[in-house]
């Protein structure tokens, strides 16, 4: 009920030209399923009705175990078409006046009755709880990030407020109309924004205890609120008071209005990052699927499903969100506060060349079997970065009147590409580290400068920015909470400077006689030499030499096989496993990997 | 890149159990190395450092990898796709139903979310059907015995339930035509005919109940080769007290004309909206062990309101004691 009163809201908003999206982080609350909690309703009614059905034609026993054995039997393997089924002759045998004594129609009866309450019952619940925590939870109920419609790309999170503009919004904050404002003072967005703020105040007021009130006409200089505001109104009408105005606004008038109360972050920094940290969230326009030629024609590409599901593609940026804010490295306060989060949703590109727009393919790798894929793995092109750089550069050229520090934004400062797709069976993700590209290899920035560091006497650099993006082709179907992190990780880490890898792998699995890795590539991941004689070598205590840290190697590691010669740093509590394994239940990153992320992470939040 | 997510896997525990979780996880880590040996292959200069027995050149390693991990899963390639569409119809389900309210709240969303809830109807019935036939043809192991065994007392009771229907009152009832005959304690058969006909009177008159006319004719198998019958009559009177919308109907039960050997009794009468229903019992002594009986009156017979059809409609008693049955 309340899904539908909000998807006609949606469309009022729409109407009236109302193109805010707001995502909202409720309080953890018990929801019921709808159509579980019907089958189940609908399975109690159908033996209640049984026993009736027994009692009236007492005859009929094998009939009623006949159809309550096909109605189970249809609930257990399809529950949906059995339920439809059930309501369609339901409604048939009560149109054709059916007797009340017939076995099928006091079952179905019952089966129906029954589902219709359940469903009903768990709609009404939700939504009970949900008005609930809107109306009297308030409190708990915060907003994850707005996000304009007509915008292709949306700052959803920066260290710098006024990025967020969408969000901003959201809250209604009054910095948001006095930046409107100093953007554009002309009518009649003056007017508009005057009335917002003045709307605002006046909200203020009410919510404000008796000293508040004083002290908000004593700001507003004035002896009641009205002539207050009218005097304000005045000096923001007027050019030459107008910066004196807004300042008392923003300085002193705001804070008593507990601004940012519901934004769902509320960091405050003095002095943000000149470049911060910048992740992309891209919806993928077109997937290039799997071609034994490595086909480029029109038809080896699809429009990618999740175009047509922004509320999907959303709710997914939402619990990535959630992911790294709950990771101890990516999630540390000094850390996430600074990162700033893009997200790019450009419905246009529906109607370009996909050849052009494809961001992720299915992997274009031969397989063995009818050369059909066997893994489901979805990969991230190439042209990736390309893409995203011409879709900043479209939008920029579409919406010339955007403010100054929406320009700002360099697509040079993006650090990590996350492809979001909704591909059909195709439910793995996959990364690339940063400073690789297909075909090229290491790709190396010219000037390298950053942060120097040492790992096992070899120096290496946190290099300031990279020369190619990290690169994630993400499956929003099958990702959960960990795999966001998880390919983070990879992305985040260099192809040149130290590429964070999978630790449930060994190249043992397909060569006896192999080599060691590169040297220095992996930062996780060493490996023993193969002897060839019954003798092996054990695990070396000494893992690495970090910056002069010396890091232990994992004894234990929970998905080594007996014959695995690669081993693993230490994890920082034996219970937990790494989350760059395949361990299940809780996860958090090795210590080495761990301290690694994090320098890494501060070099480039610290690059000029 | 991550392993199958846990709830694909459990959904192949439960649906391929010939894939044992090891068999999983070194087809997750075969996979996770040939990733990783792809990028490698970029990498230039090629791996120095190499000390131990000749490598393998790295090609070879990436399609080793590829032939081992597919050798796990070939047997089992069309269960894994059709799982996989499976997984993904679910998957997207639960991803909407995560959202508290419910439900999608754009109008994009919304017909995505029609059109899967549409395509889902029909896909996981039909992947449920394909892969019960294709764990069907596979090996019989010890667990598919108890489940054939299973599925076999199963689908027996739903034919035994098929074979009945002629006896039963299934769907709209209709007035059994076609006499049962009965075998009863000494061997004889015998057929039984009750009719039941309305008589002259008005219900609507309180003064004149209307009578009902029981007939029961019976026969022997020697009887029904030369078609004859034993015919008794007796008449009974029935008078409705209820108003007609009454979910249950008081009555007046009033017998006559009664024979040593016939004991009948009225056992219940109830109204419904649509009709009203009648239920008698009635026992031929005479005849040994032949007992329980039973009928419905159509709606026809006593409707609810209006005028009272004077049609004479005739039905039919049928004994049935359910181990004597003999068609």
């Amino acid at each position: 009920m309340v899904a539908l009163v909000m998807l006609l809201w949606n469309f009022w908003k729409r109407l009236k030209g109302n193109y805010l999206t707001v995502i909202y982080r409720l309080p953890a609350a018990k929801s019921l399923q709808i159509h579980l909690m019907g089958l189940a309703a609908g399975v109690t009614g159908l033996f209640i009705a049984s026993a009736a059905a027994y009692e009236s034609t007492f005859a009929a026993l094998w009939a009623t175990v006949f159809w309550i054995g096909l109605i189970l039997l249809g609930v257990l393997f399809a529950s949906g078409l059995t339920t439809l089924l059930a309501v369609i002759t339901f409604l048939a045998l009560s149109f054709v006046g059916a007797s009340s004594s017939s076995v099928l129609f006091i079952l179905i009866q019952g089966y129906v009755m029954g589902y219709a309450l359940g469903a009903v019952f768990a709609t009404l619940y939700n939504d009970l709880v949900y008005i609930y925590l809107r109306v009297f939870e308030r409190n708990l109920v915060k907003i994850a990030f707005g996000v304009y419609d007509n915008h292709e790309v949306n700052i959803i999170k920066s260290p710098y407020q006024l990025e967020e503009m969408a969000t901003m919004e959201a809250l209604k904050r009054l910095r948001f109309y006095t930046e409107s404002i100093r953007r554009d003072p002309s009518e009649p967005n003056l007017g508009n924004n005057i009335r917002n703020i003045r709307r605002q105040i006046r909200k203020a007021h009410r919510r404000m205890a008796a000293e508040s009130h004083i002290e908000l006409l004593r700001l507003l200089a004035a002896a009641n609120l009205r002539d207050g505001l009218n005097n304000l109104s005045n000096q923001l009408t007027n050019a030459a008071t107008r910066d004196n105005a807004l300042r008392q606004v923003e300085n002193q008038i705001e804070p008593l209005q507990r601004p940012r109360e519901n934004q769902l972050y509320h960091f405050e920094i003095a002095q943000p990052p000149v470049r911060p940290y910048t992740i992309v969230f891209v919806a993928n326009p077109f997937i290039r699927k799997r071609m034994p030629s490595g086909g480029n024609q029109p038809d080896d590409f699809a429009p990618d499903p999740i175009m047509n599901d922004r509320e999907l593609f959303l709710h997914s940026v939402n619990r990535a969100l959630r992911s790294f804010e709950g990771n101890e490295v990516v999630g540390h306060r000094e850390i996430w506060s600074r990162i700033r989060v893009v997200i790019i949703f450009d419905e246009s590109l529906k109607t370009e060349a996909a050849r052009d727009w494809a961001l992720i393919e299915e992997l274009q790798i031969p397989l063995i079997i009818n050369d059909e894929s066997i893994e489901n793995i979805i990969d991230p092109m190439r042209e990736m970065t390309g893409c995203v750089r011409m879709i900043l550069q479209r939008y920029r050229d579409r919406h010339h009147d955007l403010p100054e520090v929406i320009n700002n934004l360099d697509f040079n400062d993006i650090d990590i590409i996350f492809g979001m797709s909704a591909w059909p069976n195709y439910i793995r993700s996959y990364a690339h580290f940063s400073d690789y590209r297909e075909g090229v290899g290491q790709i190396r920035n010219l000037s390298q400068n950053g942060r120097e560091f040492h790992l096992n006497n070899n120096a290496m650099v946190h290099e300031n920015r990279v020369s190619e993006p990290g690169r994630v082709a993400l499956s929003v179907v099958g990702a959960n909470q960990r795999t966001f992190i998880h390919e983070f990780a990879h992305a985040m880490s260099s192809m040149i400077n130290g590429a964070i890898a999978d630790e449930y792998t060994d190249r043992i699995l397909v060569a006896i006689g192999h080599g060691a890795p590169p040297n220095s590539l992996y930062i996780n991941q060493n490996e023993r030499i193969l002897r060839g004689r019954p003798q092996f070598d054990g695990i070396p205590k000494r893992f690495a030499d970090y910056n002069g840290a010396i890091f232990h190697s994992d004894l234990a590691h929970p998905s080594a096989e007996e014959h695995w010669l690669s081993y693993f740093p230490d994890r920082p509590d034996p219970d937990v496993g790494c989350t760059m394994d395949r361990y299940r239940g809780y996860y958090r990153f090795d210590n080495l990997i761990h301290n690694f992320m994090y320098d890494r992470l501060v070099a480039k939040l610290n690059r000029p | 890149m991550l392993p199958f997510n846990p709830s694909f896997r459990r959904l192949l525990n439960k649906f391929l159990p010939q894939l044992r979780n090891e068999d999983l996880d070194r087809h997750e880590s075969l996979i996770a190395l040939r990733q990783q040996l792809l990028i490698e292959r970029d990498l230039a200069p090629p791996p120095i450092g190499i000390a131990g027995p000749a490598p393998m050149a790295i090609n070879d390693q990436i399609v080793r990898a590829t032939q081992l991990a597919d050798a796990i899963l070939r047997p089992f390639r069309r269960e894994f796709r059709l799982l996989l569409r499976l997984y993904d119809h679910q998957r997207r389900q639960e991803l909407f139903e995560g959202r508290f309210a419910q439900a999608p709240t754009s109008f994009p969303s919304f017909v995505e979310f029609v059109k899967h809830v549409a395509v889902g109807l029909v896909l996981e019935p039909s992947i449920y059907i394909r892969l019960l036939i294709l764990r069907a043809s596979r090996a019989v192991t010890k667990s598919d015995t108890a489940e054939r065994v299973a599925f076999t007392a199963t689908a027996a009771l739903l034919v035994l339930g098929v074979l009945t229907f002629n006896n039963q009152t299934v769907g709209v009832p209709k007035p059994e035509i076609n006499p049962v005959v009965e075998i009863d304690s000494t061997g004889q058969a015998v057929k039984h005919i009750i009719e039941i006909q309305k008589m002259a009177g008005s219900q609507t008159d309180p003064d004149h109940p209307r009578p009902l006319e029981i007939k029961i004719a019976t026969q022997s198998v020697e009887d029904a080769v030369a078609g004859n019958y034993t015919t008794r009559s007796i008449t009974a009177h029935i008078e409705i007290i209820a108003p007609p919308n009454a979910s249950s109907a008081p009555v007046r039960w009033s017998k006559s004309d009664q024979y040593d050997d016939l004991e009948y009794s009225l056992m219940w009468v109830q109204e419904t909206s649509e009709s009203t229903q009648i239920v008698i019992k009635a026992r031929v002594t005479s005849l040994g062990s032949v007992t329980a009986q039973d009928t419905v009156l159509s709606s026809d017979y006593y409707p609810k309101s209006g005028t009272r059809k004077t049609k004479v409609k005739t039905v039919y008693i049928i004994t049935s004691p359910l181990n004597m049955i003999v068609k």
